[in-house]
C-alpha cells in the first residue's frame, strides 16, 4: 500500500513538475519571442536600404602609397596663429604654389599663411609667427626655408599664391592674394624678390581676395592676372554677436550674409604695370562669391577662356571671343553650377581630346565632373557650330555621392600612377566649428580618386594609399609637383590652423613617364597656355600649361604624362600660344624634356 | 470504485457522443490554432481562422457540458496523474474558451485583437497539447496493459472506435476548410500596361525617367495601390486616415500646381517625361501606365492617382529605397486578405474580421523598420534632374535628406541626440481605439505606449489644403501655421530639440542716430528648428521674406521693405529667401519648369543651425513732414504737427512665408482671378532707435 502510495505520489509529483515546467518554459519562450525585434538605432543600415552608387575598390587597384615626407624634407609650416574669432576671412585660407624660382630645374615651394585672427593690430600682424614661407629645393628630397633671405616672409592675411613671369625676364615672379591688399613680388633672379604691388597696380584695391589665375587672355605674350573676390566682409559690431539661439554657424561665418565681391582682371601692360580691365571686359562677376578661377582654352579656338568657381552662387564661364571681349555663356554651356563651389581642377579625364572640369563643393552637395562635349559636338560636324557644352557626370563616374560627406577645397587632376589616365586628389576640410571647442574647425580626411577607365570612372583609393589618408585635417589649398624629379607627382597640402603636409609619391614611377618643361625665348617665357599632346599606343593625352587650377594654389608648370608600359612616346606635340607647332617622335620615356622655342 | 464509476462504465464513457465529438472538435481547433500561429499567410489559413473562430464559439457549450459531466464521473477517484492532467486540461479549456470569446469579440467589434489575449490563447493551446496527450495516451496505454478481460476488451474496442470517430470529425472539418479554400476565387488585379504603352527609355525601364520600380518590373493595377479609405473606415485607422486625407502626401497628385506643371511638361517634352514626377507625386498613375504617349494633360493622372496621391498602400508597400533619391525605390503589390476587395457588407465584415483576428500578415506587409529610417523618406525628399529629362545633364534640386544627414540633428548611433524625420513630421498622438498604437522598434517608444505616429506630415503648405477644400483643411492650415511659427510642442523630443520660433529674427540697430544720418541696421535670422534648409522644397516658387517697417514716433513711414503691392508681388529689392533658376538662355524659370534649369541667378536659404544676416539702410528724417511722405495706415482723427521733429524711429521686422509666389498663382488661375496665397508670419522683432541731438517735439494732439 505504502509502495503504491509512494508510486502515485511520484507520478503526481512528476506530473506537477512537468506541467509547471512546461508552463514556465512556454511563458519564457513567448516572452523571449516577443522581445526578438531589435530596436531601431539612428544610422542603422536597415533591411531594404541600398546605395547603388557606392562602389568597392576592384582588386587591380594600383599598389602605390603616399608617404608623409614633411619632416624629412625639412618643411616646418603651420598655418594660422592664435584663436579664431569666428569671422569668415579667418577660415578660408590658405594655399601653396610650386614653382622653380631659381630655374635650377627643381620645383620650389611657396606656402601662403594667414597671420591670425583678423582682430590683430598691424603690429601684431607684423610680429605674427604665421608667416608665408618659401622653400628652396635642395635637389636631394629636402628643402631649405629661404623666405627671409628672399624677402617673401610675408606676414599678413594671405590666402592664395601663384607664380608667373609677368615681366618676361625668365624668372618666375610671385603673386599672393590677401584679405586686404594683394601683392606682387618681382623675382630679381638672385634669389630675392622686390615688392612691386603698388607700382604694378596689383595691390591697390583692398578686398577679400582669394583665387589667382595667370593667363595670357589677349595672346600678347604678357601674362595677365585674374583675381577672385569673395565677399564684401563687414565685421560684426563690437560686443554684438552674429549668433542667436545657439546657432551652429553665426552670420559672420555665413558667406550668404555678405554681398559678393567683384573680381579683377589685370591686363599686363608689358612694362611692369597692369591695367584694371575688369569693367571694360565685363568679367567682374558681381554676383559671384568667387574662390577659384582658371584660364583654359575649353573651346579649342586658341583663345584662353575663363571659368570662375563661386561659393553659394552660379559659377561663371567667360568665353574669350578672340576679339578682345568675353561672352558670358555659363548657362548655355551648362556649367552655371550653383552649388557652393570651392576648388577647381581642369584636365582631360577621359582622354577624349578636350578639357574637362572637376569642381569641389560644400557639404551635402555632390562634387561635379563636367565633361566637355567639344569632341562629341565636333564629331557631329555641325557646320558653323561653335557650341561648347559640358555635362556633369560625377554621379555616374563615382565622384558625386561620395562627396556628400565632405567639404572639398583644393583639388587637381594628376596621373599619380602613370597609367596615362588623370586621377584626382581632393583636400577636404570643414567650415563648421567644433561643437565644444568653437576656436577650431572640424577636420576631415582627404581623398584620392583613381581613374580606372572611361566606362567606370573613379574609385576612392584613399584607404589603401597611405597612412596620411587616415588622418584628419582642415584641408584648404593643395598643389602637386614632382619635387624629387623621380617621375611621379607629389602633393603638398595646406591645412587650416594646422600643418602643411608634403606627401611623397612612392611607387608611382613603376610605370613609364615623361615630363615636359616649356621655355620660350620671347615673351611668356614658360609657355602659359601652350598645349601639349602626347601620343602613345592607343592613348592621346593633352595638357594646357598653367590651366590646372586648384584652390588658392598653383600646381607645377612642368607637365607630367604617364606612359603606362610604353617605353617611348610616339609623338610629343607642342602648340605654342602663337600657334607655332613643334613635334617630336619616338621620345624615350622616363625623362624631363625641356622644349625651347624662340619666336622670330 | 465509486458509485459514479459503477453507473458509468469506462466503455460507455469512450462511446459517449459528447466524448468523441468534443475531442474531434478540440483536435480540429488545436490543429487550426497551431496552423494559424505557425504557417504563413494563405487562403487556407484565413479559412482556418474563420472556422477556428466559428466552430470554437459554437461548440463551447457542448465542450463545457462534456467537461462537467466528465468531472462528475471521475471527481471521486483518488488523485493521480491522470486526474491531475485532467484538471489541468479543464483549466486550459476554460482559459481557451474565455480568451477565444474575448478575441472574437475584439475582432468583431474592436479594431484589433489584444496581443495579451492572443498570447494567452496561443500559450493555452500549447498547454492543451501538453496535457491532453499524456492524459489520453497514458490512459490508453494503461488500459492496454491491464490484461485482456472481457470488460477491458470492450473498453479497448471502444477506445479504437473513439479514435476513429475523433479523426473522422476532424477530417470532415478539414475537408470543409479545404473545399472553401478551393472554391474561393480571389479578385485578380489587372496588372497590364495599356496596349500602346510607350517604352521610350527601354523595355526594362517602363517607368523611366523615374527611378521608381515595381518588384515585378511590370504594371500595377491602380486599385491595388488605392483604397486608402478602406484603411480608415470600419473603426480601424480612422484617425490616421483623417490626418492623411488633408496631408501633402494625399494631395501630391491633385495639387493644382502639380497638375498644371505636369501638363506643361507633358505637352513640352512628351507625356512619357512626366513619369519623372510620378514616382513621388503620382505613383498610382505611374505604375498603372497612365503616363503614356499621346495622353492628354488631363489624363496623365488617373482617378485613383488623383484622389489618393501617395496612398496608404503606395507608401507602405515600398520594400527598398536607395539613398540616391529621385524616387529610387522598389514597390511590391501586397497580397490582400480574403474578401477585402469584394463588394458588400458581408465581404467587408469578413475581411475586417480576418485583418483584426489575424493581424500578423497585415503588420508584416505594411510595417517595416525601413519606415523609421530617414533614408526611406530620402527616396522622395532628395531630387535631381538628369540628362534623360533635361538634356543638359545632372542638376541638383531639393535635398532635405543630405542636408539633415550632415546637420547637427544627426548623430548616428545616438538616439538621445538625433532627431529624425518622423520625430518632427510624424509626432506621437494619443491613440485611443487606433490599432496602430505602440511600437517596440522605435527608440523613444514602447509596444504599449498607446500612441501612433501622426500621418498629417505637418510641414509648410498652408495653401493647397484650403485651395482644394480638403476635409479638415481649416484645422490643418491652423496647425501648419502654428508649426511654421514653432508653436507645436513635441513632448517626446522636447529634451533634444530646440525651443523658440522656427526661424527667429533679431534686429541689430544702433541705439541712437542723428537727423539726416544714414541709418544702417541688420536683421539676424537663424535656422533654429528645421532639420533641413530653410526654406526647403521647391524654393523656386516658395518665398520667405523680411517685411521691414520703420516709422517715426507718429507712425509716419520712414522706410519700408518687403511689403506687397496691390497685385501681391513683393516690393523689389526686398530680402527674400528663394532661388531663381534660369534656363540655358539665361531666362528665369518661373513656372517650376525645372526640366529646363541649368543654373540659378539667385539662391538664398539657410542650412540647419546657420544664421544669416540681412542689411538695410535709410536716411533718418529730420522731421515728421519728411517722414510722412508715406503713411502706413491713416488713423482717424489724428492731427500731426507738420514740422514735428523726429524723436524716435520704430523698426519692426517680420519674417513672412508663402508657399507659392504670385507669378505662378497668376499663371495657374489667371491674373484677374484675385487669388493669392496665404501668408504666415513666422517671427518678428521690434526695436526703437532714439534720434539724438534734437529735443522731443511737441505732444501730438489726438482725438477720438
Amino acid at each position: 500500500m505504502n509502495s503504491k502510495l509512494t508510486k502515485r505520489r511520484k507520478l503526481l509529483s512528476a506530473a506537477w513538475i512537468a506541467g509547471v515546467s512546461f508552463i514556465i518554459l512556454l511563458i519564457l519562450s513567448f516572452w523571449l519571442g516577443s522581445r526578438s525585434r531589435e530596436i531601431y538605432t539612428p544610422g542603422e543600415k536597415v533591411d531594404g536600404l541600398t546605395a547603388e552608387l557606392a562602389r568597392d575598390l576592384p582588386p587591380d587597384y594600383p599598389k602605390i602609397s603616399f608617404t608623409d615626407a614633411t619632416a624629412s624634407a625639412g618643411i616646418r609650416f603651420r598655418h594660422f596663429r592664435g584663436e579664431r574669432t569666428s569671422q569668415l576671412p579667418e577660415d578660408m585660407g590658405s594655399g601653396a604654389a610650386w614653382g622653380d624660382y631659381d630655374n635650377d630645374g627643381w620645383q620650389d615651394l611657396f606656402i601662403a599663411n594667414f597671420a591670425g585672427p583678423i582682430s590683430l593690430t598691424e603690429e601684431e600682424i607684423r610680429n605674427s609667427e604665421a608667416a608665408c614661407q618659401l622653400y628652396h629645393n635642395n635637389r636631394d628630397g629636402t628643402f631649405k626655408e629661404v623666405s627671409k633671405i628672399a624677402g617673401v616672409d610675408i606676414r599678413d592675411f594671405i590666402n592664395g599664391a601663384a607664380w608667373a613671369d609677368f615681366d618676361s625676364d625668365g624668372w618666375p615672379d610671385l603673386s599672393v592674394s590677401c584679405y586686404g591688399h594683394n601683392r606682387l613680388y618681382r623675382n630679381k633672379g638672385d634669389g630675392t624678390f622686390t615688392d612691386v604691388s603698388k607700382t604694378s597696380g596689383i595691390g591697390n584695391v583692398p578686398g577679400f581676395w582669394s583665387g589667382l589665375a595667370w593667363g595670357d587672355y589677349n595672346l600678347d605674350g604678357h601674362p595677365d592676372l585674374y583675381i577672385c573676390g569673395y565677399v564684401v566682409y563687414t565685421r560684426p559690431e563690437k560686443g554684438k554677436s552674429s549668433r542667436q539661439y545657439n546657432a551652429e554657424v553665426p552670420a559672420s561665418l555665413n558667406p550668404s550674409s555678405f554681398r559678393p565681391a567683384e573680381n579683377k582682371l589685370y591686363r599686363n601692360n608689358g612694362n611692369g604695370t597692369f591695367r584694371d580691365v575688369t569693367e571694360d571686359l565685363g568679367v567682374a562677376n558681381e554676383e559671384g562669391r568667387s574662390l577659384s578661377a582658371v584660364w583654359c582654352d575649353f573651346d579649342a579656338d586658341g583663345w584662353p577662356d575663363l571659368y570662375v568657381a563661386n561659393d553659394v552662387s552660379d559659377n561663371v564661364f567667360y568665353r574669350n571671343t578672340g576679339k578682345g571681349t568675353f561672352s558670358e555663356i555659363s548657362h548655355s554651356a551648362f556649367v552655371a553650377d550653383y552649388r557652393g563651389a570651392m576648388g577647381l581642377a581642369v584636365g582631360d579625364w577621359n582622354n577624349d581630346g578636350d578639357m574637362d572640369m572637376f569642381i569641389t563643393h560644400w557639404i551635402a552637395q555632390e562634387n561635379a565632373l563636367y565633361d566637355n562635349m567639344l569632341t562629341q559636338i565636333t564629331r557631329m560636324n555641325i557646320k558653323g557650330s561653335h557650341e561648347i557644352k559640358f555635362m556633369d557626370y560625377a554621379d555616374r563616374f563615382g565622384l558625386g555621392q561620395i562627396a556628400l560627406d565632405y567639404i572639398g577645397f583644393g583639388t587637381f587632376f594628376f596621373d599619380y600612377n602613370n597609367d596615362g589616365r588623370l586621377d584626382i586628389f581632393v583636400a577636404n576640410g570643414s567650415t563648421f566649428e567644433l561643437k565644444d571647442q568653437t576656436k577650431s574647425l572640424v577636420a576631415m580626411d582627404d581623398q584620392l580618386f583613381w581613374n580606372r577607365n572611361d566606362e567606370e570612372g573613379f574609385y576612392n583609393i584613399s584607404p589603401v594609399a597611405g597612412n596620411y589618408f587616415r588622418k584628419k585635417y582642415t584641408g584648404r589649398g593643395t598643389a602637386w609637383a614632382d619635387y624629387d624629379n623621380d617621375g611621379d607627382p607629389d602633393i603638398f597640402i595646406v591645412n587650416h590652423d594646422g600643418p602643411g603636409i608634403l606627401l611623397r609619391n612612392d611607387g608611382g614611377n613603376q610605370n613609364n613617364w615623361i615630363e615636359i618643361k616649356l621655355l620660350s625665348a620671347g615673351k611668356n617665357r614658360f609657355g602659359l597656355g601652350a598645349k601639349i599632346k602626347v601620343v602613345t599606343a592607343g592613348l592621346t593625352q593633352i595638357r594646357q600649361v598653367g590651366t590646372e587650377g586648384s584652390y588658392l594654389s598653383q600646381n607645377s608648370l612642368v607637365q607630367h604624362f604617364g606612359l603606362g608600359e610604353s617605353q617611348t612616346a610616339d609623338t610629343v606635340e607642342i602648340l605654342w600660344p602663337d600657334q607655332h607647332r613643334q613635334e617630336f617622335y619616338q621620345v624615350p620615356a622616363n625623362r624631363i624634356m625641356e622644349i625651347a622655342w624662340e619666336p622670330s | 470504485m465509486s458509485q459514479n464509476q459503477k453507473t458509468y462504465s469506462k466503455e460507455h464513457e469512450w462511446r459517449h457522443w459528447l466524448g468523441y465529438s468534443t475531442a474531434g472538435l478540440i483536435l480540429f481547433e488545436t490543429i487550426t490554432g497551431l496552423s494559424i500561429y505557425l504557417l504563413p499567410f494563405s487562403i487556407l489559413n484565413q479559412v482556418q481562422v474563420v472556422l477556428h473562430t466559428g466552430i470554437g464559439l459554437v461548440f463551447i457549450v457542448p465542450v463545457m457540458v462534456y467537461m462537467v459531466r466528465h468531472w462528475l464521473v471521475y471527481r471521486s477517484i483518488t488523485m493521480n496523474h491522470y486526474k491531475l492532467t485532467g484538471y489541468a486540461l479543464m483549466v486550459t479549456m476554460v482559459i481557451l474558451a474565455i480568451t477565444g470569446i474575448l478575441l472574437t469579440f475584439e475582432a468583431v467589434f474592436g479594431t484589433r485583437i489584444s496581443k495579451l489575449w492572443d498570447l494567452v490563447h496561443t500559450a493555452a493551446t500549447f498547454c492543451l497539447v501538453a496535457f491532453c496527450i499524456p492524459h489520453i495516451v497514458l490512459i490508453i496505454i494503461r488500459d492496454r496493459k491491464s490484461g485482456k478481460t472481457p470488460v477491458m476488451q470492450a473498453v479497448l474496442i471502444a477506445q479504437n472506435s473513439w479514435v476513429k470517430r475523433v479523426i473522422t470529425i476532424s477530417v470532415f472539418l478539414f475537408f470543409g476548410a479545404g473545399l472553401w479554400s478551393l472554391l474561393y476565387i480571389p479578385d485578380k488585379w489587372e496588372n497590364e500596361f495599356p496596349e500602346d504603352y510607350s517604352y521610350l527609355y527601354g523595355e526594362d525601364r517602363p517607368f523611366a525617367p523615374s527611378l521608381a520600380k515595381t518588384k515585378t518590373g511590370g504594371a500595377f493595377d491602380p486599385r491595388s495601390l488605392g483604397n486608402s479609405e478602406g484603411c480608415g473606415t470600419a473603426g480601424c485607422h480612422e484617425e490616421i486616415y483623417k490626418e492623411w486625407q488633408v496631408s501633402a502626401h494625399r494631395y501630391a497628385a491633385m495639387d493644382v500646381a502639380f497638375q498644371t506643371i505636369q501638363g506643361v511638361m507633358g505637352q513640352q517634352n512628351g507625356s512619357e517625361s512626366t513619369r519623372y514626377c510620378g514616382g513621388c507625386h503620382d505613383p498610382i498613375s505611374l505604375f498603372s501606365g497612365s503616363k503614356n504617349i499621346y495622353t492628354s494633360a488631363d489624363d496623365l493622372t488617373n482617378i485613383h492617382g488623383y484622389q489618393e496621391g501617395i496612398s496608404c498602400i503606395a507608401c507602405h508597400s515600398i520594400k527598398q529605397t536607395d539613398v540616391k533619391g529621385n524616387a529610387n525605390y522598389v514597390i511590391e503589390q501586397p497580397n490582400r486578405y480574403m474578401y477585402e476587395l469584394k463588394e458588400g457588407e458581408a465581404a467587408k465584415f469578413f475581411s475586417n474580421f480576418l485583418i483584426r483576428s489575424f493581424p500578423e500578415y497585415h503588420v508584416e506587409t505594411f510595417q517595416h523598420k525601413l519606415f523609421k529610417s530617414p533614408e526611406f523618406c530620402a527616396a522622395c525628399h532628395k531630387q535631381f534632374i538628369d540628362e534623360e529629362v533635361n538634356n543638359v545633364g545632372w542638376v541638383q534640386l531639393q535635398n532635405q535628406y543630405d542636408k539633415w544627414r550632415k546637420s547637427k540633428w544627426n548623430h548616428p548611433g545616438d538616439p538621445a541626440k538625433t532627431v529624425e524625420c518622423r520625430e518632427c513630421h510624424m509626432p506621437l498622438m494619443d491613440g485611443k481605439g487606433e490599432p496602430a498604437t505602440g511600437d517596440d522598434m522605435d527608440y523613444n517608444r514602447s509596444a504599449q505606449d498607446g500612441k501612433f505616429r501622426s500621418h498629417r506630415f505637418l510641414a509648410a503648405n498652408q495653401f493647397i489644403p484650403a485651395a482644394l477644400n480638403l476635409p479638415g483643411a481649416e484645422e490643418h492650415v491652423r496647425l501648419t501655421e502654428e508649426w511654421l511659427k514653432g508653436n507645436i510642442d513635441i513632448p517626446e523630443i522636447r529634451d533634444k530639440w530646440t525651443e523658440g520660433p522656427v526661424v527667429p529674427v533679431e534686429l541689430i540697430v544702433p541705439e541712437k542716430v542723428m537727423p539726416g544720418e544714414e541709418v544702417k541696421f541688420s536683421v539676424l535670422l537663424t535656422n533654429n528648428k528645421p532639420g533641413h534648409d530653410f526654406p526647403t522644397g521647391p524654393i523656386d516658387i516658395i518665398q520667405s521674406w523680411l517685411e521691414i517697417t520703420v516709422t517715426d514716433q507718429d507712425s509716419n513711414i520712414v522706410f519700408r521693405s518687403g511689403h506687397l503691392d496691390q497685385d501681391y508681388f513683393i516690393q523689389p529689392g526686398s530680402f527674400v529667401f528663394k532661388v531663381e533658376p534660369v534656363d540655358q538662355y539665361g531666362n528665369l524659370i518661373d513656372k517650376h519648369n525645372l526640366w529646363e534649369m541649368v543654373g540659378v541667378r539667385f539662391n538664398r536659404s539657410m542650412f540647419p543651425g546657420f544664421t544669416d544676416q540681412a542689411e538695410f539702410m535709410f536716411n533718418c528724417p529730420a522731421d515728421t513732414r519728411t517722414a510722412a511722405k508715406q503713411k502706413e495706415t491713416s488713423r482717424e482723427f489724428k492731427f500731426i504737427n507738420p514740422s514735428t521733429t523726429v524723436t524716435n524711429l520704430n523698426i519692426t521686422a517680420r519674417l513672412k512665408y508663402r508657399k507659392v509666389d504670385q507669378y505662378l498663382i497668376n499663371y495657374m488661375f489667371g491674373k484677374d482671378s484675385g487669388i493669392t496665397t496665404r501668408i504666415t508670419e513666422l517671427s518678428s522683432d521690434h526695436k526703437t532707435i532714439r534720434v539724438a541731438g534734437i529735443k522731443s517735439g511737441p505732444e501730438l494732439a489726438r482725438h477720438k
